[in-house]
């Protein structure tokens, strides 16, 4: 809770910040309290705060807690080449409470909870996807992602509100020993409202057939947006999508899973198939985790199936670090806002750290082993097999897909020429930091128990 | 020694950042020396200790199965010699060439990642090191590659490999679940056994995924394209010793593990192995491009070695281990030719050839000998006692078969000889009455490979000595699993 | 021991010198070339009485290959059979050494052509001396890759090119029928050592002969004896795989009298004698080799009878004569198969090497309408040449004539039939023998002045090998005279021969032919040969030069033009299998494998593209879309759960 606190005064002072004439003032501010909040996690100060029927800091929480401050400090020291005639004090402000909604999510014990932090999450999307206000673009991925998440708030409120109509309690211990004393004897619209919660976490994850609004929204938002919305937001809404599961209605897992199974492989199916039709790199990219985010959730099923929450935690971790990877890389290609297979061209020559670092990025994605990427797909992949055959074929056919174009950006950035001229710019914070983010990813993708271990060791000791 | 196995990696980083200036130097320096040393560890193989020098065991990826697992064994320690003749070549080839350091970089990457292949002793690091393996060659096709349409062929062979790939995990992870164990260590994983219907899917993922390498008849689409676009030094690394990852990998990851011996499925690729031998000699008769030429004649002896494996006897396992090795050495011996031809002439159409002979006698004296020795079946040259053994092995599995792969001695003798007549005999042609004298350089690399056409020709036995041992390991397994 | 080592050792230090050292010695490279094989004559003369005093050993050099249970070495044996072919490769090899010194003076590629001569030499020797299956193969190739490179000598010549190829490919088709059968023998007898092949055919023999069933299904000697036989059409040009022969005249002469006389084509004749045990099991195999013989045999001197290239005549002679002495073969008179090959190898050696030394007094010229002439400007060539035709059409008291008798008596016995068709080759043989030599030497010279003014004798060099085997052609037949007429000297080489592993275990040769019968049988062919003989010297020397260009037509028009044989192959072979080719790479891998992938990945893109209308960016469809979804899902779990 304090971690939320502080972030939130960050957000408030970098807000205030942007009065000041130094430009650059809010990012300070903002790097400024994630790391404080980084260092009171480490302490473990505040641990009394802590409401436990509202929300706690469970060991998940607190690995998450760290990996979704760790991204958004990332995304705060990137510089960016046209930092100076963009207004960015409400962007960090607005970044910085949507990532305390993120973290009421990661430690939720409660319905209100849960939707209040969906909501906190959201709504500074909604800003932050129309936040060049300049383009038309930018405006209408913001109002179409308003209308769409209302839409799923909607959905949730519903959802949560039938729930409260059958268990009469919004706390998550309360709600899991109502179903161990009644049993199956819960009337239908318990069901329906678990039914609805699930659905508009599945809209908040963007997994298909509820995907529709993340290609539009990805594209048309700034490229720093798309960033934080693959990484954070995907964060969150997993895990929300974990606790549910688990957590509120873990009697309810053995009866229900498997009607995630034909979204998942519609989810695999799609995010492959329509990634294959782009020339659009952020709407490529934005099917690509329609596919991943499958894999994420397969991984949460299987993880609650096998006991063995690593396995989706490993996944969204290499997910989300080769997604920053690529997406901070297609920040600094970007050319106005839309990023096309073209605007990749011949980056090697300019850039070959940064084209190495695309390229571990993207590998990654695509599952290739010697990165993070092929372990946790492969270990996914191993889970679905003992699920159902037919599954891992189709998660191995998606696999192959989408290699297909993730093969299309290398190619783009390796062997072709580049017809225009700004990749001349050199930008000394992101060379290194792409590399450091990718060693971690090879790191992750050669020596992963040196992590796991290490995140036991830390977190659970 | 298993420093060796990480040399190539710490010389590959080294490449990448080297000045464009002496990374040539450099890397011939470092290739050569890995032969020399690779030669020393073949002498000295000791084929009463089955794992010889090279022997590691280490956890690794935990939490996938996967472990560092390494060890050379005598198919391997020949496949790992075979491996650094070929890098070694690779880099005499680009000698006379202007390359870039992330060639070289890309050059020992692989050599890294095809050792590994050749090393591993756990089906996860297999697996790791063989996809490792595709990057740099992916890198190497497009970035140096030419001619039309290279952007298509790319992709095609991207997809074959990449889907061919993920066959291999996804037969892996199959055996792995299906048999319970969760091990991928082979030796945990030869005391389990697949039954039924998981074993035949298991045989047939792992056939699609290697049987694209080697390329199996009819998976073979993205071969002739690919060498064809392929710089020449590609060419040779796909042909010299990628497709033998696929071969290696059916003995040590299908053959072992093969229970009911599943006849059908033996016959079903015996059978298109050999159309393949028949079909890409066929083709070879032909042909205009010399590097098309060498695609069907390598489709061609690939073919007979893989029906040589699934003949399951021992003499075919010994025809496969030399054979193996044989045609790394001589189809980089060919490529070679091929690409001084190139080089020295601006082409390498037949048509356009005529009468090297008059201008360049010594270089069309080791032309034919290694011509010679690639033709099927002839004594005294390293051609016949691998093919020997693997025609005896399919003619002793059913005789129609072998007098059919048998018909491979005529057509090569058809094709390989029409190579050489057309080029190198009758009257000197107009692209050849400028050809540039062949260097000593070149003709000193060429007369080694020469020499061991002649060398492995004349005294088989040490080649022969160091393969049994896995030969006879295969044997036994497969007979004590059918008794 | 040593000489046996020796002896196949010279000529391969030979070959060595001459290809290294080859452009720096010059025409010292010749004297190298001939000494070396020189050498193997000598230790083999020496070999010879060794085996026939002291009875056959072996010469182990190395274990070449030695898998599981087949162990192969490298190693010869030495027997009668090996070493009297030994006699012949390196005795005449050494003549035509010596010849070519003088032959192939005026060529810059002296050297190469010396190495190859004695790498031909080698492979032969290997291939007569090896003592299992695998090492008389390694000597079968090296004599087909050895006549490759010799035919093509000439590389700058594409035709050339084409006939050394065509050879090398022919033969290539009968080393498979030989894998085959060597395959066969490790499949059934597990074993590719001669000695102990024949040892397991002996013993059926045996229990065949006291009425038993053998050990082994007669079919499986049926099967292993026709692919070598198969191997054998290959290497000793029988149909249908004879057509390379004609064509290898494309080589330097010298080369076309080493393949002709002593090596390579006799490589078939002596595999059958190798492992005539085999054969004696297969009766089968030896009706299609009397057949086959007969066949080639007549076909070969038919086409013979037509053809004006004097070397084109003496090669359609030499398939005719191995036709013939596979017929010997086919009746199971082994010996006189080999005794036939022994003075053929001395006649048509004579006859190439003297065509040779007309074509060089000729500057080349190799037409026989052309020439005419002869016997006074070139007489030593035209008198070595003439007893080279009679012994060739069998003359009597020749060397041709006892060894063609022997055969004729031979299949006599076995039935007149076979023996009419033999006598009929024969005849036809005298025809064009008798054409070739009277067209050459006899009548007015046709050639051009330029010609004329060049005519000479040629260098000692070379006719000294042309007097030595005018007299072994002479008298050749004194190693095996017939008994009749025998002496001291009847069927010695008989004698010696059925010492041989595989002969000796044959049941003892029956013949019910009485003295008279031969006699008789004699003095018919002596009637033949001097009635046709002297018919066709005298029509041939009369005839005009009209006559002789006059265009033939009909049946004589197809025996020029070979009776379209090489068409037939060229039309029925080659042509389907280069359409097959085109066929394969612009059908089968356009229309059938490619489509595997791109099928696929176009199915991908189509589906992609298709979708991609849903993403249509408005926004109502996508509220719409997902009120669908739930619905779907609502339902599903209600009727479904």
């Amino acid at each position: 809770m304090l971690v939320i606190l502080i972030l939130f005064i960050t957000g408030l002072c970098t807000m205030f910040a942007s009065l000041h004439p130094n430009k650059a003032l809010p990012k300070y501010l903002g790097i400024l309290g994630i790391l404080i909040a980084l260092v009171t996690l480490h302490l473990r100060l505040g641990l009394g705060l802590d409401f436990p029927a509202f929300f706690t800091m469970f060991p998940l929480t607190r690995i998450m807690t760290v990996i979704a401050l760790f991204l958004i400090l990332i995304l705060f020291i990137l510089q960016r080449k046209y930092e100076k005639d963009y207004d960015w004090s409400a962007v960090y402000s607005l970044m910085l409470f949507s990532t305390c909604g993120v973290i009421l999510l990661l430690g939720q014990q409660n319905l209100l909870i849960l939707f209040l932090g969906i909501e906190i999450m959201s709504i500074p999307l909604y800003v932050l996807a129309a936040s060049k206000k300049t383009q038309a673009a930018s405006l209408e991925a913001g109002l179409k992602y308003f209308i769409l998440g209302a839409f799923a708030s909607a959905f949730l409120l519903f959802g949560i509100a039938l729930v409260y109509g059958t268990t009469g309690s919004f706390v998550m211990n309360e709600i899991i020993h109502i179903q161990n004393i009644n049993g199956v004897q819960l009337p239908a619209y318990f069901h329906i409202g678990y039914i609805f919660i699930i659905i508009a976490i599945l809209f908040k994850m963007a997994v298909a057939p509820f995907h529709f609004w993340s290609p539009d929204v990805y594209d048309g938002s700034p490229t720093v947006v798309t960033t934080f919305m693959t990484t954070l937001v995907k964060l969150g809404s997993s895990v929300t999508m974990y606790y549910i599961l688990v957590g509120y209605f873990r009697h309810q897992f053995d009866n229900y899973f498997k009607f995630l199974l034909p979204i998942i492989c519609v989810s695999f199916l799609l995010g492959a198939i329509l990634g294959l039709a782009q020339n659009n790199v952020k709407r490529m990219l934005a099917y690509s985790s329609i596919s991943h985010i499958g894999f994420v959730l397969t991984g949460i099923i299987l993880g609650i199936a096998l006991q063995d929450m690593s396995l989706f935690v490993f996944y969204l971790l290499t997910y989300t670090l080769s997604s920053l990877i690529v997406f901070s890389i297609l920040d600094y290609i970007e050319n106005g806002n839309a990023v096309f297979l073209d605007h990749l061209n011949g980056l090697s020559k300019h850039q070959p750290l940064l084209a190495v670092a695309f390229a571990i990025g993207i590998l990654s994605m695509a599952g290739i082993p010697f990165t993070g990427g092929f372990i946790a797909k492969y270990r996914v992949l191993t889970g679905i097999y003992q699920i159902n055959g037919w599954m891992f074929a189709i998660g191995l056919l998606s696999s192959a897909v989408a290699a297909g174009y993730y093969l299309k950006t290398l190619n783009r950035i390796f062997f072709y020429e580049n017809n225009q001229e700004n990749f001349a710019i050199k930008n000394i914070y992101l060379v290194v930091i792409m590399v450091i983010l990718s060693i971690m990813i090879l790191i992750l993708g050669t020596l992963p128990e040196l992590l796991l271990q290490g995140i036991h060791k830390y977190f659970l000791a | 020694m298993q420093l060796i196995l990480i040399l190539p990696l710490i010389v590959a980083l080294v490449a990448f950042f080297m000045p464009n200036k002496l990374v040539k130097e450099f890397s011939l320096a470092f290739s050569g020396s890995f032969f020399l040393l690779s030669l020393y560890v073949l002498f000295k193989y000791d084929p009463l200790n089955y794992y010889n020098f090279i022997y590691y065991n280490e956890t690794f990826l935990v939490g996938t199965g996967g472990s560092l697992h390494i060890g050379l064994d005598s198919i391997g320690v020949m496949m790992f010699a075979l491996t650094n003749f070929v890098i070694f070549y690779v880099n005499i080839m680009a000698w006379e060439k202007t390359y870039t350091r992330s060639f070289y970089g890309c050059v020992f990457l692989m050599q890294f990642a095809l050792i590994g292949v050749f090393a591993s002793l756990n089906a996860i690091l297999f697996y790791f090191f063989w996809e490792l393996a595709l990057l740099p060659i992916y890198y190497i096709v497009y970035k140096w590659g030419n001619g039309k349409e290279l952007n298509k062929t790319f992709v095609r062979f991207f997809i074959y490999t990449f889907v061919g790939s993920l066959f291999i995990l996804a037969a892996f992870i199959l055996f792995a679940v299906e048999t319970k164990s969760g091990s991928f260590e082979i030796t945990e994983m030869a005391k389990n056994s697949l039954t039924g219907k998981t074993q035949i899917l298991y045989t047939i993922f792992l056939l699609i995924g290697f049987g694209v390498k080697i390329p199996i008849f009819p998976l073979h689409s993205w071969q002739p394209s690919t060498y064809r676009k392929a710089p020449a030094e590609g060419t040779v690394l796909l042909s010299g010793i990628m497709l033998k990852m696929g071969l290696f990998g059916l003995l040590r990851w299908l053959v072992p593990f093969q229970d009911d011996a599943l006849p059908i499925i033996q016959k079903v690729v015996i059978i298109l192995a050999i159309i393949g031998t028949v079909y890409g000699a066929i083709i070879a008769l032909r042909r205009n491009d010399l590097k098309l030429i060498a695609a069907f004649s390598s489709l061609s002896h690939v073919g007979l070695i893989t029906a040589g494996i699934f003949a399951y006897k021992f003499v075919g396992f010994q025809g496969v281990a030399f054979q193996m090795l044989v045609h790394g050495i001589n189809i980089v011996g060919i490529l070679y030719i091929f690409d001084i031809i190139e080089r020295s002439t601006g082409t390498r159409y037949l048509s356009d050839l005529g009468g090297i002979s008059s201008k360049s006698p010594l270089f069309s004296a080791l032309t034919l000998i290694i011509i010679i020795g690639t033709i099927a079946v002839t004594p005294l040259t390293n051609g016949f006692p691998g093919e020997f053994l693997l025609l005896m092995s399919v003619f002793l599995y059913n005789p129609i078969l072998g007098i059919l792969a048998g018909s491979t001695i005529i057509l090569g003798a058809a094709y390989l000889l029409r190579v050489y007549q057309r080029a190198f005999m009758g009257e000197v042609s107009e692209h050849v009455s400028n050809f540039k004298a062949v260097s000593a350089f070149d003709l000193t690399a060429l007369g080694f490979i020469a020499l061991l056409v002649l060398v492995l020709g004349i005294y088989p036995q040490f080649i022969l000595d160091i393969s049994a041992n896995g030969s006879q390991y295969l044997t036994n397994l497969l007979e004590l699993k059918n008794n | 021991m040593i000489l046996a080592k020796i002896l196949i050792l010279s000529p391969i230090v030979g070959f060595l010198i001459n290809l290294i050292l080859g452009k720096k010695l010059g025409k010292a490279s010749g004297i190298l070339g001939t000494v070396a094989v020189l050498i193997s004559f000598i230790c083999a003369i020496f070999m010879y009485q060794k085996v026939v005093s002291d009875g056959a050993y072996e010469v182990p050099f190395f274990t070449w290959m030695h898998i599981s249970t087949l162990h192969i070495g490298f190693s010869l044996w030495v027997d009668e059979l090996s070493s009297w072919m030994m006699l012949i490769i390196t005795g005449i090899g050494t003549l035509i050494h010596l010849y070519s010194i003088g032959y192939m003076s005026h060529d810059k590629g002296i050297g190469r052509f010396f190495a190859y001569l004695n790498l031909f030499i080698f492979s032969m020797l290997m291939l007569v001396l090896g003592g299992n299956f695998i090492m008389l193969f390694v000597g079968w190739e090296g004599v087909g890759l050895c006549s490759y490179l010799l035919i093509g000598f000439w590389f700058k010549n594409v035709e050339y090119g084409h006939a050394a190829r065509k050879a090398f490919i022919m033969n290539r088709i009968g080393d498979l029928g030989l894998l085959m059968g060597l395959f066969l023998c490790i499949q059934n007898f597990g074993t590719i050592n001669f000695n102990e092949i024949n040892s397991i055919a002996a013993g059926d023999l045996a229990l065949k002969a006291s009425g038993q069933l053998g050990l082994y299904q007669p079919y499986i000697y049926t099967a292993i004896t026709l692919c070598l036989f198969i191997g054998a059409m290959g290497k000793s040009a029988q149909i249908p795989l004879y057509t390379w022969l004609p064509d290898a005249m494309a080589g330097p002469t010298p080369v076309s009298a080493l393949i002709h006389a002593a090596t390579m084509v006799t490589a078939g004749i002596y595999l059958v004698v190798r492992n005539a045990a085999l054969f004696e099991l297969a009766p089968f195999t030896l009706n299609t080799i009397l057949v086959i013989g007969m066949a080639t045999s007549i076909l070969g001197a038919m086409i013979g009878l037509f053809q004006n290239d004097i070397k084109k005549v003496l090669a359609y002679s030499t398939v005719s004569q191995l036709g013939l002495m596979f017929v010997a073969l086919g009746v199971g008179a082994y010996t006189s198969a080999m005794f036939h090959l022994t003075t053929h190898a001395f006649f048509k050696a004579l006859l190439f090497l003297g065509a040779g030394s007309v074509i060089h007094a000729m500057s080349g010229e190799q037409d026989i309408l052309r020439m005419g002439g002869l016997r006074n400007k070139i007489k030593l060539t035209h008198l070595t040449f003439a007893i080279g035709t009679l012994a060739i059409i069998g003359a009597p008291f020749m060397s041709g004539f006892f060894s063609k008798d022997e055969i004729l008596e031979k299949l006599y016995n076995h039935s007149p039939v076979v023996w009419g068709f033999a006598l009929a080759s024969a005849a036809i043989t005298i025809i064009y023998m008798v054409r070739v030599y009277t067209l050459t030497f006899w009548g007015k010279f046709r050639g051009s002045q330029e010609q004329e003014s060049h005519l000479h004798e040629s260098p000692s060099s070379m006719t000294l090998p042309l007097i030595i085997l005018a007299i072994f052609s002479i008298f050749g037949g004194l190693f095996n005279l017939p008994h009749i007429l025998g002496g001291g000297l009847s069927q010695k080489m008989a004698y010696w021969l059925s010492n041989i592993n595989s002969l000796k275990v044959l049941p003892p040769h029956t013949s019910h032919l009485s003295h008279s019968t031969e006699i008789m049988l004699m003095l018919i062919a002596t009637a033949v040969v001097l009635v046709l003989g002297s018919f066709a010297f005298l029509k041939f020397k009369k005839q005009t030069n009209d006559q002789l260009v006059k265009p033939r037509f009909g049946f004589s028009l197809w025996g020029e033009k070979k009776f379209y044989v090489d068409e037939l192959y060229h039309n029925l072979v080659v042509k389907p299998m280069e359409s097959m080719s085109d066929f394969c790479f612009y059908y089968v891998e356009h229309y059938f494998i490619q489509p595997i992938v791109f099928g696929s990945t176009r199915l991908f893109y189509g589906v992609g593209q298709l979708l991609r209308t849903a993403q249509n960016g408005n926004i109502e469809y996508y509220l719409a879309y997902i009120a669908v979804a739930v619905v779907i899902i609502l339902t599903s779990i209600l009727f479904v759960f």
